[in-house]
């Protein structure tokens, strides 16, 4: 198959292609029967990444030792494709782009090229197996899905990166900056250098004020300001309560309230949600609190609170308050 | 209530626009007693100024501008201390009304007059009116009234003057001349003057004389705008023009810490003063026969100093009637113990006699303590004066503590305890080693509440609610001796539209109370009710509701004040609220914990939750302070923010359920 059509398959399938390939290149190398089961168990491990640079490795060394059987000099070192993937799985794992899947439809498809451009020597020098109508018709077929697929994968990459892709474009405050949303009212101190501020609307509701997200993606803040409310501290905790005991079962809640400012006697509500779930605890920090009649809350999120938690705390209690416009200092 | 001594009464006398005190007497006329002379003569050539009469009219227009119905035009006092040690004083009150309301609120003056010591010579008593008419005083119209506290009598006598003819732009003119017999009073002379009332004073003058053999009078003030000065060797002036009234508060624990005062007296010290009323204590105190054997079988078998004093505390306290005689000499000196024990019946310094006496027969070392009930503050005691004080107590030591003070006019009064009022009051100290007064020794809190409330709550959301209530500490005793004077169907009844104010309209509980009746260191208030539910139980998720007791009593602390400093006795209030919940249901979340704080004290709730049942804690503790003005609104602040968070809630679920 020529590189080209085999990259632009890979990515249109989203690397479904690939599976299919290892499987179909195992049992063209390894035609006996009995090595059918073998060659699907290869197929499914592919999916793992470091199953996969054994496979690729292990390919390429089969095509090589079939070419020298046919006497013919395959030119493919067979831990090059391996190691090629090795790096490409580690740099997007461990770099900023991990978040995203784009990345990876459209790299991974390149060291699995070194062992297809193996792979059609090896053909080349081999004698022509298949009926053209068969090939004709996988031809048709690969046109097809190269069709729907290519614009599909792009569509699809589009909406599924797009937040992971906004909080990497998202600037980063400094550790120690001040941070404020729209309305200005408020200003929170960073912590560290991990987190990213995002648009409204990211993990929150087209209402809330100011977005940020950890880097690792496993924590997220919000904050909600509702200006001339005349909720009480009360009426807006069993509101958030509410909205995620109705998202998912509450395991624990914890709240307590203390005056956040000892010069006005403001008091402030601080509550945990504890969700448990599968595979980990999730938790929400809420920091609710009513100056002047306008809400503020600061909602955090955490599928990781145990790591999360004392940058949440420093966050949450970093919250300063600014006069309503118009109001005496 | 704590019962005082007549003194007491001069606040009432300040703030109705007394402040020169002291008055005199002569011979009788058409039915006026002999101490009340009338000599109009003097009115042709009037002591006013006339531009006292006509002031500016601009300034009349602005003092109405400002709200004001009538107006001190002059309050002037010429003192003068003669050859044989008398008082004479002429005191001028002119009164200028602006509007009718003025003269109806304000058309009389009065004075107060010691009968005994004093003999008053009205000199002036006319109206000016608008017109530049003058109108005599109708002498017919003149009324004496006695001191009106109905367990008190004494000389002090209020002459009151009905002015005729007021409307707006009259002016009344008063000027009486007293003179004091004061070396026939056993304590050294004191005046008090305070040039701030309840209305604008235009001019205040004092001056102040004395005879070449007298001593010179000290003076003191701490009236930063009183210039004072000396004209000539045996005499000082004062004066201050233009006094702005008093501003109004209602919560004003003492309005004489408040007042500027100018203060003239015998010189004398503090010592000499303590030392001159405890010798006259003393002699009062001298146990007979009668005496010694009460203290005998009082004291009986008792082991422990304090339980002598119990002893001989509620014999005092609960067994000789509060009657106070307080003529002349008898303000301050106190009838023999021997006399009072016969009666049955004496005033608060006849009883620290009697007890004095009794306690010395017990081998106890007690002492009495003078004690201005209505004073907090110390350094308002400018200069040395038994005047400061209304009340008298009487303190034991006792080894190695603090001494037990008692107040032997409250009967039923848990020993060591003093009513609510008395505590941080000034005091002075007649031990025989005090040389300057301090203030009585305060609990924290003058109220320590603890409210139970226990909720049994039915499958079908019924309530049977039981609330304990227990009312501690110096503020207990007035709430017995309320109880008290009512019978049991007032007692009722006050029970149930106090439960009902709080509540609201609820059916009606079953009350008992304790430690009313008898004495007992708390008063004790139960109640049983049961409330129809709104819906079954496991129809609900969550239990929200109001901690009415502790809003009630924590938010009666919130002050109105806005000019004063807020005198706060303190509060301890524990509240604990239980519910049993029945077997449909059990308790989920608990709410949110309080932790309050702040410089007043603290609000502070926990829950705890334990199979069917949650308990609430909270605890209110507000500890006892002079709150200044610049704080006031930060005070209520502190109370109205942390009482909006006591509503307690909790979630409800099934047994089994897991939370949602």
């Amino acid at each position: 198959m020529a590189l080209g059509r085999f990259y632009l398959l890979a990515v249109a399938t989203l690397g479904a292609y690939l599976v299919l390939w290892v499987y179909r290149t195992a049992r063209a190398l390894q035609p006996r029967r009995e090595d059918r089961a073998k060659c699907v168990a290869w197929a499914v491990a592919s999916i793992i990444a470091p199953f996969s640079c054994v496979l690729l490795y292990e390919l390429a060394r089969m095509v090589r030792a079939e070419g020298r059987r046919l006497g013919v000099e395959i030119a493919v070192f067979p831990l090059l494709p391996a190691a090629f993937l090795g790096a490409l799985a580690a740099g997007l794992f461990f770099t900023p782009l991990q978040p995203l899947w784009s990345p990876a439809w459209w790299l991974v498809p390149f060291p699995f090229l070194l062992v297809q451009r193996a792979v059609n020597r090896l053909v080349a020098a081999s004698p022509p197996r298949h009926p053209e109508g068969a090939s004709t018709i996988r031809r048709r077929l690969a046109g097809i899905v190269l069709v729907v697929g290519l614009p599909g994968a792009a569509v699809l990459g589009f909406v599924v990166d797009r937040p992971a892709a906004a909080v990497l474009m998202a600037r980063s405050p400094l550790a120690g900056e001040q941070v404020s949303g729209k309305t200005q009212r408020y200003t929170l101190e960073m912590p560290d250098e991990h987190w990213r501020k995002v648009p409204p609307g990211t993990n929150g509701d087209d209402t809330s004020d100011l977005e940020l997200v950890h880097e690792d993606g496993a924590a997220w803040l919000v904050v909600y300001v509702r200006e001339g409310t005349s909720d009480t501290l009360d009426r807006a905790v069993a509101d958030r309560r509410a909205a995620i005991g109705g998202d998912s079962p509450i395991q624990d809640f914890y709240e307590r309230r203390i005056f956040r400012d000892k010069r006005d006697f403001v008091p402030e509500s601080i509550a945990r949600y504890d969700l448990g779930g599968f595979p980990a605890r999730r938790t929400f920090w809420a920091l609710t609190t009513i100056v002047e009649q306008s809400a503020f809350e600061v909602l955090v999120y955490s599928s990781n609170p145990d790591t999360n938690m004392k940058a949440v705390s420093r966050l949450m209690a970093s919250l300063k308050i600014e006069p309503a416009r118009g109001a005496a200092p | 209530m704590t019962r005082r001594c007549p003194t007491a009464a001069l606040v009432a006398l300040i703030l109705m626009g007394m402040p020169l005190l002291g008055v005199q007497a002569g011979p009788s006329g058409r039915g006026r007693p002999p101490w009340l002379r009338v000599d109009l003569r003097k009115e042709r050539a009037s002591v006013v100024p006339q531009e006292v009469l006509d002031p500016p009219r601009e300034r009349l227009t602005a003092l109405e501008a400002d709200g004001h119905s009538y107006v001190e035009a002059l309050l002037r006092t010429e003192l003068f201390i003669n050859a044989r040690g008398q008082l004479e004083e002429r005191r001028i009150h002119v009164r200028r009304f602006l509007t009718e309301e003025g003269a109806r609120q304000a058309g009389n003056i009065d004075i107060w007059v010691r009968s005994i010591l004093d003999v008053v010579t009205v000199e002036e008593a006319w109206v000016a009116l608008p017109g530049g008419d003058r109108r005599r005083f109708d002498l017919a119209s003149l009324q004496v009234v006695a001191e009106p506290d109905a367990d008190v009598f004494s000389d002090r006598q209020r002459v009151v003057f009905p002015f005729a003819g007021l409307g707006p732009g009259a002016t009344a003119v008063l000027v009486v001349r007293t003179v004091r017999d004061a070396p026939r009073f056993p304590l050294p002379w004191a005046k008090h003057y305070y040039p701030q009332t309840i209305a604008p004073v235009e001019r205040f003058e004092v001056d102040v004389s004395w005879a070449p053999s007298q001593p010179t009078p000290v003076w003191k003030t701490d009236d930063p705008m009183l210039a004072c000065e000396t004209p000539t060797p045996r005499s000082y002036s004062c004066k201050r023009s233009a006094i702005p009234p008093v501003a109004s508060d209602p919560d004003v624990a003492s309005w004489l810490d408040r007042l500027p005062s100018l203060v003239v007296a015998a010189p004398q010290s503090w010592l000499d003063l303590a030392s001159r009323e405890r010798a006259l204590m003393l002699k009062g105190a001298t146990a007979t026969p009668r005496v010694s054997e009460l203290a005998r079988q009082l004291v009986g078998d008792a082991r422990t100093t304090r339980e002598r004093i119990e002893r001989l505390h509620r014999y005092v306290a609960d067994r000789i009637r509060y009657v106070g005689f307080e003529h002349g000499v008898g303000a301050v000196v106190p009838r023999p113990a021997d006399v009072t024990l016969g009666r049955r019946l004496g005033d608060c310094k006849d009883k620290v006699a009697l007890f004095l006496a009794l306690a010395r027969q017990a081998g106890l070392d007690a002492y009495p303590v003078l004690v201005a009930t209505t004073r907090f503050e110390v350094d308002k005691l400018l200069a040395p004066s038994w005047q400061y004080f209304d009340h008298m107590i009487a303190c034991v030591r006792t080894d190695g503590a603090s001494p037990i003070c008692l107040d032997l006019t409250v009967p039923d009064a848990a020993t060591g305890v003093l009513p609510s009022s008395l505590p941080g009051a000034v005091a002075l100290s007649l031990d025989g080693r005090a040389d300057a007064p301090g203030v009585l020794s305060s609990e924290p809190h003058s109220w320590r509440v603890h409210i139970a409330t226990r909720n049994k709550m039915a499958c079908d959301g019924s309530v049977a609610e039981n609330v304990v209530r227990r009312y501690g500490g110096p503020a207990a005793l007035a709430l017995r001796q309320f109880l008290r004077s009512h019978d049991a169907e007032r007692r009722k009844r006050w029970l149930e539209e106090r439960f009902e104010s709080v509540m609201g309209k609820l059916p009606k509980p079953r009350f008992e109370l304790e430690g009313v009746d008898r004495y007992a260191d708390e008063v004790v208030i139960r109640s049983d009710a049961s409330y129809p539910g709104r819906k079954p139980l496991a129809d609900t998720t969550e239990l929200a509701e109001r901690d009415y007791w502790m809003l009630e009593l924590g938010s009666g602390y919130k002050t109105a004040n806005r000019h004063h400093p807020y005198e706060l006795f303190g509060l301890e209030l524990r509240s604990v609220i239980h519910y049993e919940i029945c077997p449909a249901m059990v308790p989920s979340f608990p709410g949110a914990a309080l932790k309050l704080e702040s410089e007043f004290g603290r609000l502070v709730r926990k829950y705890e939750v334990d199979g069917s049942r949650v308990s609430v804690n909270t605890e209110l503790v507000l500890r006892r302070q002079r709150i200044p003005t610049a704080k006031l609104r930060r005070f209520n602040k502190f109370l109205e923010n942390a009482l909006s968070q006591t509503d307690v809630w909790f979630g409800l679920e099934k047994p089994g359920g897991r939370r949602r």
